[in-house]
């Protein structure tokens, strides 16, 4: 793995990232857009007694929290796409750069990317309803590193399926994390759901930091056990991903997918 | 011209055919078609060879297994004296590729693709290379233009000049002249020979245009049904033809000269004042002093000898080419 080349993959994405229109609307205009339509809620809600103030910190940290995931994965699996987009596959995969090497990439653009609209949100969350996500304390970091490695292991799984599906997986890229949002208890306790819906949600790492975020913020403390499990799972997760992801470019050589995309 | 640089042992490539329906995948057999079959080549330091062949032949199979691209189902390439599959990353380092239906990012400028591409290659004082190529392919105008707003031959020609930015050793070119005007690509052709003295570029290249090839390439491997039909210099491949074609414009006896050529089985067409007959070299002089026998006319006379497009089309079409 050269890191010169990962470099060049990474300046080419940010290069044609401002020149995109739909790339700054999904990076920007989405995300703020979902934060205003549930703060003005939460703010609907307690002006008129509808709920406690607590609801405002709660909503608007799960709206932040699963844009986290949401943008890491969206970010991955789309440079990818837009390689398939701009017909330039063959250059690429006909140059030194490995399929690891342009994985790689793929994450630090989507990290590069979903940090920019993460500052976006926590300012416009604190100027416009008051919301610090910091009163998170030091639990914020690893809350997010785990929801950043969750959004990075369905990109890869997406790019994978996209590898071996051709452009029409990449309908994925948009839809698969909405199908686990429910299980994930974003917006509710997980005791809220139905018995076989806990047993999903369980296995999801999204799951174990939804609750730990509740946690900290009804009692101020969280039981270490839950970052841990979180943890545990999206490695397993990575691991099974990048296996996946492996296996599918294996295929795309034998079959020859990788030259019909042009 | 001396040390192996592309070696290509008992190379094939099948794929499965696509089933009817998709559930027949579980329990029927997938047909097998055979895009390239056992074939072996190999190209020196320096050459310049050329992939010919129909649409189908098996050229851009065989152009996608040596970029790495497709996995051969069977057979071994070697680069460099390299095993490709042991060695994809150290190989690719030194060869590049470029195709008249292959695009490069479209929202980047002609001067960041080169720029893009260099640094993945990872190019010694790249900004100066970038210049040079974009000297030598004309590109000064529209350097600063996004890719999306060129011309196809602008394409063509940024498609170029991002297959030399690492100064490969080995150049895979698929029509590389495609989309390009007359000029530009004789400006094209002399960059690749100049290319091919100064550095000792290897290239493999594939063209439609058979003029191009006999001008450029050193020698022509002629491929069909994925097998290697031929492997000459593009003169000795020309030179399998022993028919010649003698077109006069007749002025009285067209038809005595079409029934003529047809008592002797020789292919003759008419158009307008104008009847070609194809006949062997020797008989030349044989056709033109029967011809003057039966009284025949002409003010106008040509003899074609017969070129590498004439060569393409006996193997293609097998037609009426009579062939040494």
């Amino acid at each position: 793995m050269k890191w010169h080349r990962i470099k060049a993959l990474i300046l080419r994405h940010l290069l044609i990232w401002p020149r995109n229109l739909e790339q700054i609307t999904d990076t920007f205009y989405w995300p703020v857009l979902e934060l205003l339509m549930w703060g003005f809620l939460t703010v609907y809600l307690i002006g008129n007694g509808l709920s406690r103030p607590s609801l405002v910190t709660f909503l608007l940290g799960s709206v932040m929290f699963w844009m986290i995931i949401n943008q890491s994965q969206y970010q991955t699996s789309i440079t990818f796409m837009h390689e398939v987009w701009d017909r330039n596959l063959l250059n690429i995969f006909s140059s030194p750069v490995s399929p690891w090497e342009f994985v790689l990439a793929a994450l630090i653009i989507s990290l590069i990317k979903f940090l920019i609209t993460l500052v976006i949100l926590v300012l416009a969350a604190y100027f416009l309803y008051a919301f610090n996500i910091f009163s998170l304390g030091w639990y914020f970091i690893p809350f997010l590193f785990s929801l950043s490695l969750m959004g990075w292991v369905a990109g890869i799984f997406i790019t994978g399926l996209i590898v071996r599906m051709g452009q029409g997986a990449s309908s994925f890229a948009w839809t698969l994390l909405s199908i686990l949002q429910p299980f994930s208890a974003v917006f509710y306790p997980l005791s809220t759901l139905p018995d076989w819906a806990q047993k999903i949600g369980l296995l999801l790492p999204s799951t174990y930091v939804f609750e730990g975020m509740r946690s900290v913020l009804a009692r101020g403390s969280m039981n270490v056990n839950y970052l841990i499990i979180s943890f545990a799972l999206n490695i397993f997760y990575l691991i099974l991903a990048l296996l996946f992801y492996k296996w599918m470019f294996k295929v795309a050589m034998e079959k020859g997918l990788l030259t019909k995309f042009n | 011209m001396s040390d192996t640089i592309l070696s290509v042992s008992h190379l094939s490539k099948e794929f499965d055919l696509p089933r009817k329906h998709f559930w027949e995948r579980f329990y029927v057999p997938a047909e097998k078609f055979k895009a390239v079959n056992n074939i072996s080549f190999e190209v020196k330091e320096g050459e310049i060879v050329g992939l010919l062949g129909p649409n189908g032949a098996g050229k851009t199979t065989t152009i996608y297994m040596l970029l790495g691209l497709l996995k051969p189902s069977k057979g071994k390439i070697s680069v460099f004296n390299l095993d490709f599959s042991n060695n994809r990353e150290a190989i690719l380092e030194q060869m590049n590729f470029s195709s008249a239906y292959n695009d490069l990012p479209y929202k980047l400028t002609v001067w960041e693709n080169l720029y893009v591409f260099g640094r993945i290659y990872k190019v010694d004082n790249l900004k100066h290379r970038i210049e040079t190529l974009i000297k030598v392919f004309e590109l000064e105008d529209i350097k600063n233009q996004r890719q999306s707003g060129l011309s196809a031959g602008q394409k063509a020609k940024l498609n170029m000049a991002k297959a030399f930015i690492n100064k490969p050793r080995l150049v895979l070119l698929d029509e590389p002249t495609a989309s390009l005007d007359p000029d530009i690509a004789d400006k094209v052709r002399r960059y690749l020979l100049s290319s091919q003295e100064k550095f000792k570029t290897t290239m493999l290249i594939t063209s439609h245009n058979m003029a191009e090839v006999e001008e450029i390439c050193d020698r022509v491997i002629f491929i069909n049904h994925g097998k290697i039909i031929d492997e000459d210099t593009p003169e000795g491949l020309a030179k399998k033809i022993k028919s010649v074609k003698v077109t006069l414009m007749i002025k009285d006896g067209q038809k005595r000269t079409l029934n003529f050529a047809q008592k002797n089985q020789w292919q003759a067409s008419a158009e307008g004042r104008y009847v070609t007959v194809e006949v062997s070299e020797d008989e030349v002089a044989w056709l033109l002093a029967a011809l003057a026998d039966k009284g025949v006319e002409y003010s106008e006379i040509s003899i074609d000898k017969p070129s590498l497009e004439d060569y393409f089309l006996k193997q293609t079409r097998g037609d009426s080419y009579e062939m040494a």
